[in-house]
C-alpha cells in the first residue's frame, strides 16, 4: 500500500519540523538564560540531528513502524530540554545526554528485539527479576522525594522501579497470552454469575500482591497506582469482560480507603487535595512541602493565562521539584493554556497511536504488551497531569518524556522502542 | 532589541508547537483514508477453500464452514453442524458453542438456531456486528444454502443439506468440529 512507503517520509518531515520548534525554544531561552553559545549550538543540532538520523537508518532498514510515535516522543523531549535549560541549565544538560542515550536505547530496543515474541519464553524470569529490583532499593536504597526507590550509582542515581514497569507488563503480557482462553471461560458458576476459577488467577494475584506490598513499603504511591491500573487495562484487553474491571475497582477503593486510614502520607495528600491546601500550610514540615507545592503550582498555572508569559517570564522555581514532577505546572506557566493543552494532545495521540498499535496486532502476545505499555504510558501521564493540576491527589510520579531523570526517559524510550517493533511486525506481514 | 527578539521566539516556539500539531492531524487523517473499515479481513488470510463438493456431516440438516479465519481456536477448514431445533451460540465469553478469540467480537456475538425446517442467523446485540453477504444483519434472518457470514475478521459459509445421509462417507480436508 503506498501510504506505508510514504510514511517514513511523514516521519522525516515532522522531525524537521520538530528541530525547527527545538531551535525557537531554545533561541528563546537562550536569550534570556545567557549561557554559552556553543551550548545552544550543540543543544540544538545535537538532539535534532540524532532524532532524524534514526529516522533515516528506519527508512534505509525498511522498518515499517508507525512513523508519529518517534517526532511525538521527539517535541515532548525538546519541550524537556528548553524547559529544563531555563529552569537550571545544570538539569538541562544532564538531560541532553539522558535523550540521547536514550534514543539510542531506543535503537538498540527496535534492533535486538526485533523478534520480540521469544520474549514470552522467559515470563518467570521477569517476575523474579522485578521482584529483586524493587526489594533492593528497601535495603539498600535512598530516600528522594518521600520514596525510598532509588539505588546510588554516585555519578546518577538509578530508580529500578521505572523498569519494572516494563518487566511487569511483559510478564502479564506473556501470562495472560498463554492464559487467556482459561482466564475468558467461566470455570466457577455461584447464584447464575460465571466467575473464573482460582487456578487460573493465583499467580497472577500472588505476583500483583507482592508488588503492590512493596511499592506500599516505598512508599510509591503513584507508581502502585499505575501499575493497578495497567494490570486492569490488559485484564479488560485479554478477556473483554467488565466483570474484572468493576471487580478491580472495588479492590482500589477498598485499598485506597484502607491506606487513607493506615499511613499518614497518603493521608496528608489526600487531605490537601480534598480541602483548601492553604490551610495546610501552616501546618509544619511534610504538609507544609506539599501544600505548598500543590498551591505554588496552581498559581503558576493560573498566571500563565492563554498564551502564557513566554520562556523565562514566570517564576516557576517558586515550584519545588518543579524539574520533575512538576515540569507541566511550569510549561503551563510559561507556554500558557495553549502549551499546557498541545502537550496533553501529543500525549493523547500518543496513546492513540499505542492503541492502534495493539489493535492491528496479530497474536495476542503482542496485542496484550502494546496495550500494557500504553497503558503504562496514559496512566502515567494522566496520573501527573491530573495531580499538579489537582484533580486527583498528588503522586509523585514523572511525566513521561519531559520530566527530568534519566532512569524514566531510558524507560520510556525503551518502551517506544517495543511499541515501534510491534507496529513494524503487525505492518511488515500486511 | 533582545527583548523584542526574545518575544518573537517565545511566540514561534508556541506556533510551530500547533504548526507540528496540526500537520501531524493532517498526516494521521491522510494515513486513515487509506484504510478501510475492518481492515484485519483485507489482510491476505489463509487460502479460501472451495465448499460446493463439502461432504453432509451425520444427523445434521445444515452446516457452518469456516472459509477465512486468522483465529487459531477456530482454523479454517472447520464446519460446525447445525441441527434444526438447537441453537449455536458464538462470542468471545465462555459459555458460547464456538469460541471467539478475535479483536471485534463481542462476549455474546451471535447465535444460529433452526426453528421449522429453516435456519436463521441472529445477532445478539454485538458491538461491531455480523454480516449477512455482507450487510448487517439487525434482526433474525433466514439463511440459505451458500449464505456468506461475517463476524470480526471469520467469514464462514452456510451450507444447507436437503437431506439427511448416513455417517461415515465423508470425504475431503473437513474434520468435524467438537461443539463448545
Amino acid at each position: 500500500m503506498a501510504f506505508r512507503e510514504s510514511g517514513r517520509g511523514y516521519e522525516i518531515k515532522l522531525l524537521v519540523l520538530a528541530g525547527l520548534y527545538l531551535a525557537a525554544g531554545a533561541a528563546a531561552a537562550y536569550l534570556w538564560a545567557g549561557g554559552d553559545p556553543r551550548t545552544y549550538v550543540i543543544g540544538v543540532a545535537a538532539p535534532a540531528l540524532a532524532f532524524l538520523l534514526v529516522a533515516v537508518i528506519f527508512q534505509a532498514l525498511k522498518f515499517k513502524a508507525d512513523p508519529f510515535l518517534l517526532p511525538v516522543v521527539a517535541v515532548l523531549s525538546y519541550t524537556s530540554l528548553v524547559m529544563l535549560y531555563r529552569i537550571n541549565q545544570f538539569y538541562a544538560v544532564r538531560q541532553f545526554v539522558w535523550v540521547l542515550a536514550g534514543l539510542a536505547f531506543m535503537f538498540l530496543t527496535t534492533r535486538l528485539f526485533t523478534n520480540y515474541r521469544r520474549l514470552s519464553d522467559y515470563k518467570y524470569i521477569y517476575g523474579l527479576m522485578g521482584a529483586v529490583a524493587l526489594i533492593i532499593p528497601i535495603f539498600f536504597g535512598i530516600e528522594e522525594g518521600g520514596a525510598k526507590s532509588w539505588l546510588n550509582f554516585g555519578a546518577f542515581h538509578l530508580q529500578p522501579s521505572e523498569f519494572v514497569k516494563i518487566l511487569v507488563v511483559l510478564f502479564l503480557a506473556s501470562f495472560m497470552s498463554e492464559n487467556r482462553m482459561v482466564l475468558t471461560r467461566d470455570t466457577v458458576t455461584i447464584r447464575g454469575i460465571s466467575f473464573p476459577g482460582p487456578r487460573s488467577w493465583g499467580p497472577l494475584l500472588g505476583m500483583w500482591g507482592i508488588s503492590l506490598l512493596l511499592l506500599v513499603f516505598q512508599r510509591d504511591l503513584g507508581t502502585a497506582l499505575i501499575y493497578f491500573g495497567t494490570f486492569l487495562a490488559m485484564v479488560y484487553v485479554a478477556t473483554a469482560r467488565m466483570l474484572y474491571i468493576g471487580v478491580g475497582l472495588i479492590l482500589f477503593m477498598g485499598g485506597g480507603t484502607l491506606s487513607y486510614f493506615l499511613f499518614s502520607h497518603v493521608r496528608q495528600r489526600v487531605d490537601i487535595w480534598l480541602l483548601n491546601p492553604y490551610n495546610f500550610i501552616e501546618l509544619g514540615d511534610r504538609a507544609y512541602n506539599q501544600a505548598y507545592q500543590i498551591v505554588q503550582s496552581l498559581f503558576a498555572i493560573g498566571a500563565g493565562g492563554l498564551t502564557g508569559t513566554g520562556l523565562g517570564g514566570g517564576y516557576p522555581l517558586f515550584i519545588p521539584a518543579v524539574h520533575t514532577d512538576f515540569i507541566f505546572s511550569a510549561i503551563t506557566e510559561e507556554m500558557g493554556l495553549l502549551g499546557g493543552v498541545g502537550i496533553i494532545v501529543l500525549y493523547v495521540f500518543f496513546i492513540f497511536r499505542g492503541f492502534k498499535i495493539a489493535l492491528e496486532s496479530r497474536d495476542d502476545f503482542s496485542k496484550l504488551m502494546a496495550a500494557g505499555l500504553t497503558a503504562l504510558m496514559a496512566l502515567q501521564s494522566f496520573t501527573i497531569i491530573a495531580g499538579v493540576t489537582k484533580l486527583l491527589p498528588l503522586t509523585g510520579v514523572t511525566l513521561p518524556f519531559i520530566s527530568y531523570g534519566g532512569s524514566s526517559l531510558l524507560a520510556n524510550f525503551i518502551i517506544l522502542g517495543m511499541l515501534l517493533n510491534i507496529s513494524h511486525e503487525a505492518n511488515a506481514h500486511e | 532589541m533582545i527583548d523584542l527578539l526574545l518575544t518573537v521566539f517565545r511566540y514561534i516556539f508556541l506556533l510551530i508547537l500547533f504548526v507540528f500539531i496540526f500537520q501531524l492531524i493532517k498526516m494521521v487523517f491522510r494515513d486513515i483514508k487509506h484504510v478501510q473499515p475492518g481492515g484485519a479481513s483485507l489482510r491476505a488470510g489463509p487460502a479460501e477453500i472451495a465448499v460446493q463438493d463439502l461432504a453432509p456431516l451425520p444427523g445434521a440438516a445444515a452446516g457452518l464452514a469456516v472459509l477465512v479465519s486468522s483465529d487459531p481456536g477456530l482454523p479454517s477448514g472447520n464446519v460446525y453442524p447445525l441441527k434444526s431445533g438447537e441453537e449455536l451460540t458464538l462470542g468471545r465469553g465462555g459459555r458460547n458453542d464456538i469460541f471467539l478469540t478475535g479483536p471485534y467480537s463481542s462476549v455474546e456475538h451471535a447465535a444460529f438456531f433452526g426453528k421449522d425446517g429453516q435456519f436463521w442467523l441472529e445477532d445478539r446485540g454485538s458491538k461491531n456486528g455480523t454480516y449477512l453477504n455482507d450487510i448487517r444483519i439487525d434482526k433474525p434472518t433466514v439463511l440459505a444454502d451458500g449464505d456468506r457470514i461475517k463476524i470480526g475478521d471469520v467469514t464462514m459459509q452456510f451450507v444447507r443439506w436437503s437431506y439427511e445421509v448416513e455417517s461415515g462417507n465423508r470425504s475431503g480436508p473437513y474434520k468435524e468440529a467438537k461443539r463448545g
